[in-house]
């Protein structure tokens, strides 16, 4: 039985389910879970960090079956989603160039978002707190950054600069993220606003975030510490 | 990609009409086209199936990664999507092979079309709704407290006046029976 209810609260707190043996009834179980977790509200659509960063990723692969150079009006830039497409243009083709395949899914993913290896849902601020329209900065013990609420759909990227490490701050009104070293300013969607150093600056990292039991929380490293500490059920905050 | 559309030299918000009008006339020009229009679907779709973010994208990104290279575009939109289709049935067998030590095999009728057609998606919130419905008073509100509502299980007892013991009872017992109907 340790299997299946370790399955189903791991389900329920938003977690990938461990692997079991299930017996028929076990898997039958599981199953249900399964549905009943799907029709959680707000659950089953892709986040826009992912729905981008695969994007990226096939365009990476792509590019690397055809190694002929980028021309400018190639269908493939024309069809880009205007909101994705300056950072995807950029990482997408640079990084296409710069990597094999397999390298390059795998400097795609960890550049473009934070997926930390032993990461967990961790609360940043409670729902009402971030209307819509909202842009919120949050520290977490292992990472700081920004989230936004915009139609609806949440939003959260990293709040260190891409080039030497400093905070970034929310300008007024709240549309970008500034650096104080070398005015490097950035998208709320992490894209390079615009700069003055000599070098191509990178995106900043998203991160994934989601709403549960009227918090808002984003995946983050597990901070250093007792293990099971950060172990928060939907809902509760952490403390 | 395979071709680019055909299509008069001229801006991009020219070259986007094209595009529109090549999906309306359903065939996939490019990869953009397959993806843009199924992506949203198929990940709700595997998201119907295994219940958890993490998964429904790795599972999502495997499927849409190992279509790449067999496919050659363009290509009729129906023929991609049931070539998507079957591709995440394999996915998900494979799956729930590796996560639960043997094959789930019921699929419903969504995974099963020759042709899903552009509009389906996942049909797992409907069929919450519906075995909800058909519960026990009880034990329709501690699987909407616990799963829809992603309470935890102290939130809910309170919630419902029980002790946490019972609510973790009650779940249990709720759950089983959830599953007797979803079996049938």
């Amino acid at each position: 039985m340790r299997g299946i209810n370790r399955y189903i609260e791991d389900l329920l707190h938003g977690d990938r389910p461990r692997d079991f043996r299930a017996s028929p009834d076990e898997a039958t179980l599981a199953r249900t879970a399964v549905i009943l977790c799907s029709a959680r509200r707000g659950s089953g659509a892709p986040t826009e960090e992912f729905v981008t960063g695969l994007h990226k990723r096939v365009a990476a692969e792509l590019e690397d079956r055809r190694p002929e150079p980028h021309v400018a009006g190639r269908p493939r830039r024309a069809f880009m989603r205007a909101a994705t497409a300056v950072a995807a243009v950029a990482t997408g083709t640079v990084l296409g160039r710069l990597f094999t395949a397999r390298n390059a899914a795998t400097a795609l993913q960890s550049g473009g978002a934070i997926i930390p290896d032993k990461g967990s849902w961790q609360a940043v601020l409670a729902s009402r707190d971030l209307p819509d329209g909202a842009v919120r900065p949050f520290t977490l013990s292992t990472l700081t950054g920004f989230v936004e609420r915009a139609d609806g759909r949440l939003r959260a990227v990293s709040g260190i600069c891409t080039h030497q490490g400093c905070r970034l701050s929310l300008a007024e009104p709240p549309t970008q993220l500034d650096c104080p070293c070398h005015d490097a300013v950035f998208a709320l969607d992490g894209s390079v606003i615009r700069h003055r150093l000599s070098f191509q600056l990178t995106a900043l990292p998203q991160l994934s975030v989601r709403e549960a039991g009227g918090v808002v929380q984003v995946r983050a490293p597990r901070p250093p510490g007792p293990p099971g500490a950060d172990d928060v059920a939907p809902g509760q905050k952490p403390t | 990609m395979a071709t680019r559309p055909a299509r008069a030299a001229g801006n991009s918000s020219e070259d986007r009409a094209v595009h529109l009008r090549a999906v309306a006339d359903d065939a996939y020009a490019d990869w953009d086209a397959v993806y843009r229009d199924n992506i949203d679907r198929m990940y709700r779709l595997v998201f119907g199936k295994v219940g958890n973010r993490a998964d429904a994208e790795d599972l999502t990104t495997e499927i849409f990664l190992s279509v790449l290279r067999p496919l050659r575009l363009p290509a009729p939109a129906g023929q991609v999507r049931a070539y998507l289709h079957a591709t995440a049935r394999t996915v998900l067998a494979k799956y729930w092979q590796r996560r639960l030590g043997q094959p789930v095999t019921e699929l419903p009728a969504d995974l099963e079309a020759a042709d899903p057609g552009p509009e389906p998606e996942s049909a797992a919130p409907e069929q919450a709704e519906q075995i909800l419905a058909l519960l026990p008073e009880r034990y329709r509100r501690i699987l909407q407290l616990r799963f829809l509502d992603a309470c935890s299980v102290a939130e809910a007892a309170e919630a419902m006046g029980i002790s946490v013991a019972n609510a973790k009872v009650l779940q249990h017992r709720a759950l089983r029976r959830a599953a007797g109907l979803a079996d049938e």
